[in-house]
C-alpha cells in the first residue's frame, strides 16, 4: 500500500554546505495493507529520518514515495494537506508531543476542523469527540486540561484521538512507549493494536526495544547507518538473522534478556 | 504579587496625574525657589511650579513616549523575528548580518547621530530609539521560534493538516507571550531613561513641556543652591524605572512556567 | 556480612498546594556490604524519592522522618557540614539523566579532576594519574582524548560512563544509583551494565539501584525492593521474585512486559494525597477481596529472604 524506493537523505552543513552527513542510504520497503512493519536499528540510523520523510515533514534528497501505485514524492499544498490526512504519525516524547498552551479538548478538535470532518460548534462534532476519548480510554475530564497536567500516557492516548479522528491509512509510531512506564507502554501498545484491527490502518513501528518491536510488528526491516540491510517477517528475522550486523544487534540485546529467561525459569 | 500591585497604583497615579497634578504646573514666581516642605513636597521650581506635580506630569510624557515605543518595536520585532525564524535560509542570514551591523554601532552615539538628522522633537526622538529597539524583540522571538519550529507539537500540527497561518498565530506567538511580556516590562523602564536621558541633553521634547529629563537638566543649574530641583525629579524617575525592573524580574520568574515542556527548554 | 545501610520507618512527604504528598511511607530496609539492590517501581511510586532522601537531597519542602543508619551515623540527624562529608566520599550517587548531570561548560578532565580532589582527596598530579586510570577502567578506549572532550561531544553511553567515573571519584562503599538507564537506547543499555558492574567488582562497594527497568534490575541486582505507592509490597533476591512473583502487583508487570504477552494492568496508581484505607493496589487487584480495601496489610516474611505485603498470604 505504501511503497519506498531508492530513498536517500543527506544532511549539509558547514560554511558551504561542505559537511555531508548520510541518514538515510538508498531505502527501499513496502508496507501492505493492514500490516505492522517494524523498523530496528541503533540510535543514529536513520530511522526518525525515515518516519519524518515518510510524513512529509521533510524533504528527501532522492527516492519516491508510491502511495496506493501513486507517486506522492511531489505534491502542491492542496494534495500534501490530503496526504497528511492519509498517513499520520505518534512522536515518541509524549511530554513535547501538544501544545502546553491549549487544552486538550482543543488539540482533539483542531484535526476535526481542519479537515472539516464534522460542522465546526455542532452536535456531531460533540458527539465524534465523546467517541474519540471513549475508544481511547480518556474520561471526559481529561478534555478540560492541559497537556502539562496529563500523565504521559494519558497524553499518548489523547494524541491517538486526534490521529483516528482522521482515518489514517498509515500510521507512523516514532518510539510512542519508549518514554512510558512498562504497565503504561503495555496499555498504550495494546490500545494501538485494537484501533489498528477496528480501523484496518497499516502500521510503520520504530523503536530501539526489540521486545516490543517482535510482540507488535508483522515484519521488519533492520537499518544500519541508513541502509536497509534486512527485511522480512519478524520470527525469521530475530530467530535466524541472515545478517552477521542483525545477529550481533540481538546477541547485545538479549543479553540481557537471557538472565531473565533463565531466572524465570529458574 | 505585591510587586504588581505596586506598579499598578504607580501607573494609575501617572495616568491620572494630568487631572491631579495641573493645579501645580502654573507659574507663581513669587513662590519660586521654595525647598519641601508640607505644602510642596518637592518643593518648587525657578518658576514657581510645584515639582512634585510637575515631576508626575513630566514623567507621565516620557512613559507615555516609552510605552509608544515597545509598542512599535515589539510589533515589529515579533513580526520580523517569527518570519525569519520560521522560514530561516536567506531571510536568516540577511537578518543576522543586518543585525550584527546594527549591534556594532556604540548605541548612544547612533541614536544621536540620527537625531541631529531628523531635528528634535518626539517624533524624531521615537524614531531613533526604535531603530535599536526592535532588535531586541527580533533577536530574542528568533531564538525562541527557532526552538519551537523543531518542537514535536509543531511537526505535530503540520501533520494534522494545519495551516502556516494557523500554526503561526495559533501556536507559535502564543508561546512566545511568556518570553515577551517580562522583556516589554524591563524595557519599557528602559526606555524611560533613555527618552528623559535624551531630553536631558537637549533633544527630544522642548520646554515649555514638562518632561523629566527636561527638569533634571533645569535642575542641574541650580545644583548648588536648591538641589531639590535635581534631586527630586531624578528620584522619582529612579522610581519608577527600578520598579519596571522590579516587576519585569518577578514576572519573568512567574511566567517561568509549571508545565515540564518549557521549563526544561528553558 | 556487614550492615552498611539501615532505614528504619523512613517516610518522606512534600508540602504542596493541594495537600499533603506521602511519597514515600514507613520504608524499613538493610543493605549490607557487597549488596546490590534494586529498587524497582514506577513511575511515582516514590524509589527516586526515598534514593534522595537518604541523601538529604530533597528540596526544603520535604519531610523526612525516620531513621537512616549508615556506618553507624544517623544521616538524617547530621547537620549540613556531615551529610557533605559523606556524599561523594562514602555514598557515591549517580544521577538520572546524565545529560543535565554533568557540567556542559567544562571538559570532563576538568569535572572528574575537581571530583578527585575533593572527594579522593588527591593532589592535581594524582589526580590526574587516577583520572585516567577511572577512565581506562571504565572501557573508554582514549582516556586522554576524553578528558579534553566536552559532554556535548559525547553519546548518552559515553556520558553515563563519564559520571560513573566520576562517582567513583571517592572510593565509597556505597553506591546510589537513580535510573542509571533512564532515556538511553536498549543496546547503549549494555554499555551501562557493564561499567556499573565494573564499578561494583572494583570497588566492592554495596548500592542501590533505582530503576522502573525490570531487565535491567534483572541483571544487575540480587536483591529486589519492589514499591508501589510509596511502600515496599515485595523483597527478596531477584531470582526468586521474578521466577515466581508473590504479589499481584508484580505478576501483572511480568505478564505486562512484551515478551510475556502484554497482558494489561488496568487503571492508574492511586492517589499519594488521599491513600485508600485498605491495601493501595486492591482497586486494579483482580484478587482483591473485603479485608483489601478495609485494612492495610503489613510487609511480613513468606519465605526465607522473601516478604511480601498482601493478605493473600497471611
Amino acid at each position: 500500500m505504501i511503497e519506498v524506493e531508492g530513498l536517500t537523505k543527506v544532511y549539509r552543513s558547514g560554511v558551504l554546505g561542505r559537511d555531508r552527513k548520510l541518514a538515510l542510504d538508498n531505502v527501499s520497503f513496502s508496507v501492505n495493507n493492514g500490516e505492522t512493519l517494524g523498523v530496528i536499528g541503533e540510535s543514529g540510523c536513520g530511522k526518525s529520518t525515515l518516519s519524518l520523510i515518510l510524513c512529509k515533514l521533510l524533504n528527501p534528497t532522492s527516492g519516491r514515495i508510491m502511495l496506493d501505485g501513486k507517486d506522492v514524492s511531489a505534491l502542491n499544498k492542496k494534495e500534501l494537506k490530503e496526504y497528511h490526512k492519509r498517513v499520520q504519525i505518534i512522536f515518541q516524547n509524549p511530554e513535547t508531543a501538544l501544545d502546553p498552551r491549549m487544552k486538550i479538548e482543543k488539540c482533539i478538535l483542531e484535526a476535526i476542523r481542519n479537515y472539516k470532518i464534522r460542522k465546526r460548534g455542532s452536535p456531531e462534532e460533540r458527539q465524534l469527540l465523546a467517541e474519540l476519548i471513549d475508544k481511547v480510554g480518556l474520561q471526559r475530564e481529561h478534555l478540560n486540561r492541559y497537556c502539562w497536567e496529563l500523565s504521559g500516557g494519558q497524553i499518548q492516548r489523547a494524541v491517538l484521538a486526534r490521529v483516528i479522528s482522521l482515518e489514517p491509512e498509515l500510521l507512523i509510531a516514532d518510539e510512542p512507549t519508549s518514554m512510558l512506564d512498562v504497565s503504561v507502554q503495555a496499555q498504550i501498545l495494546s490500545l494501538i493494536k485494537e484501533l489498528q484491527r477496528k480501523l484496518n490502518f497499516s502500521m510503520l513501528f520504530i523503536s530501539h526495544d526489540l521486545d516490543v518491536v517482535r510482540a507488535v510488528s508483522d515484519r521488519v526491516i533492520v537499518i544500519n547507518r541508513g541502509a536497509v540491510i534486512e527485511q522480512g517477517p519478524v520470527e525469521d528475522v530475530f530467530v535466524n538473522p541472515a545478517q552477521e550486523y542483525t545477529r550481533n544487534l540481538l546477541q547485545t540485546f538479549y543479553y540481557e534478556n537471557d538472565h531473565l529467561n533463565i531466572r524465570e525459569e529458574g | 504579587m505585591i510587586k504588581c500591585s505596586i506598579l499598578a497604583v504607580m501607573l494609575i497615579v501617572i495616568i491620572l496625574s494630568k487631572k491631579l497634578f495641573s493645579w501645580g504646573d502654573v507659574v507663581k514666581l513669587p513662590i519660586a525657589n521654595l525647598p519641601p516642605s508640607w505644602k510642596h513636597l518637592f518643593g518648587t521650581d525657578n518658576l514657581g511650579r510645584d515639582l512634585l506635580c510637575r515631576s508626575f506630569i513630566g514623567l507621565r510624557l516620557s512613559l507615555l513616549m516609552a510605552f509608544i515605543m515597545q509598542v512599535i518595536c515589539l510589533a515589529l520585532g515579533v513580526a520580523i523575528g517569527t518570519i525569519v525564524g520560521y522560514f530561516g535560509g536567506v531571510l536568516d542570514k540577511i537578518f543576522v548580518f543586518l543585525q550584527n551591523v546594527i549591534l556594532s554601532f556604540p548605541g548612544t552615539v547612533l541614536t544621536l547621530c540620527i537625531m541631529l538628522l531628523l531635528g528634535t522633537g518626539i517624533f524624531s526622538m521615537i524614531v531613533a530609539l526604535c531603530i535599536f529597539g526592535w532588535l531586541s524583540y527580533a533577536r530574542l522571538t528568533r531564538s525562541r521560534v527557532l526552538t519551537l519550529k523543531e518542537a514535536n507539537f509543531i511537526k505535530g500540527e503540520i501533520a494534522i493538516g494545519s495551516s502556516l497561518f494557523r500554526i503561526q498565530f495559533l501556536h507559535i506567538v502564543p508561546n512566545l507571550i511568556r518570553t515577551l511580556i517580562p522583556i516589554f516590562t524591563l524595557m519599557i523602564g528602559h526606555s524611560v531613561l533613555a527618552i528623559a536621558g535624551l531630553c536631558f541633553l537637549g533633544f527630544g521634547v522642548q520646554p515649555p513641556h514638562a518632561e523629566i529629563g527636561l527638569m533634571i537638566q533645569d535642575g542641574l543649574a541650580y545644583i548648588r543652591s536648591d538641589p531639590w530641583m535635581f534631586i527630586f525629579p531624578g528620584l522619582l524617575l529612579a522610581c519608577y524605572s527600578v520598579m519596571f525592573n522590579v516587576v519585569g524580574d518577578a514576572l519573568q520568574d512567574k511566567f517561568d512556567p509549571h508545565d515540564p515542556v518549557n521549563a526544561s527548554k528553558l | 556480612m556487614q550492615e552498611l545501610l539501615q532505614l528504619n520507618h523512613v517516610s518522606t512527604a512534600f508540602n504542596s498546594r493541594n495537600g499533603l504528598v506521602k511519597a514515600v511511607c514507613d520504608v524499613n530496609m538493610t543493605v549490607s556490604s557487597g549488596q546490590i539492590v534494586g529498587l524497582v517501581g514506577e513511575t511515582g511510586c516514590g524509589k527516586s524519592v526515598l534514593g534522595q532522601s537518604i541523601l538529604r537531597l530533597l528540596p526544603s519542602s520535604a519531610v523526612t522522618s525516620g531513621e537512616i543508619i549508615f556506618e553507624g551515623r544517623d544521616l538524617a540527624q547530621m547537620d549540613d557540614k556531615q551529610i557533605r562529608s559523606v556524599r561523594g566520599r562514602r555514598i557515591a550517587y549517580i544521577n538520572q539523566n546524565p545529560s543535565e548531570a554533568l557540567n556542559p561548560v567544562l571538559k570532563i578532565g576538568t569535572q572528574l579532576l575537581e571530583s578527585l580532589r575533593v572527594c579522593g582527596g588527591l593532589s592535581q598530579k594524582e589526580a590526574k594519574v587516577r583520572a585516567v586510570d577511572l577512565l581506562r577502567s571504565l572501557s573508554f578506549e582514549d582516556p586522554e582524548d576524553i578528558m579534553k572532550k566536552y559532554p556535548l561531544e559525547l553519546s548518552g553511553g559515553m556520558k553515563q560512563r563519564a559520571l560513573t567515573a566520576m562517582a567513583m571519584c571517592g572510593t565509597p562503599p556505597f553506591l546510589i544509583a537513580d535510573e542509571p538507564t533512564k532515556g538511553l537506547d536498549a543496546l547503549i543499555r549494555g554499555q551501562v551494565i557493564e561499567s556499573l558492574e565494573k564499578f561494583i567488582s572494583i570497588t566492592g562497594c554495596a548500592a542501590i539501584i533505582i530503576t522502573h527497568d525490570l531487565k535491567f534490575a534483572n541483571t544487575i541486582c540480587d536483591t529486589l525492593a519492589l514499591m508501589y505507592a510509596g511502600e515496599i509490597v515485595e523483597f527478596g533476591s531477584t531470582g526468586k521474585l521474578f521466577s515466581a512473583p508473590k504479589h499481584p502487583y508484580l505478576s501483572a508487570l511480568k505478564a505486562s512486559m512484551p515478551q510475556n504477552g502484554m497482558h494489561v494492568l488496568k487503571g492508574n496508581s492511586c492517589s499519594l494525597i488521599d491513600m485508600p484505607e485498605g491495601c493501595r493496589f486492591a482497586d486494579r487487584c483482580g484478587k482483591a477481596c473485603e479485608k483489601c480495601r478495609r485494612e492495610h496489610p503489613e510487609l511480613r516474611p513468606v519465605a526465607e529472604d522473601h516478604m511480601v505485603r498482601c493478605w493473600q498470604y497471611d
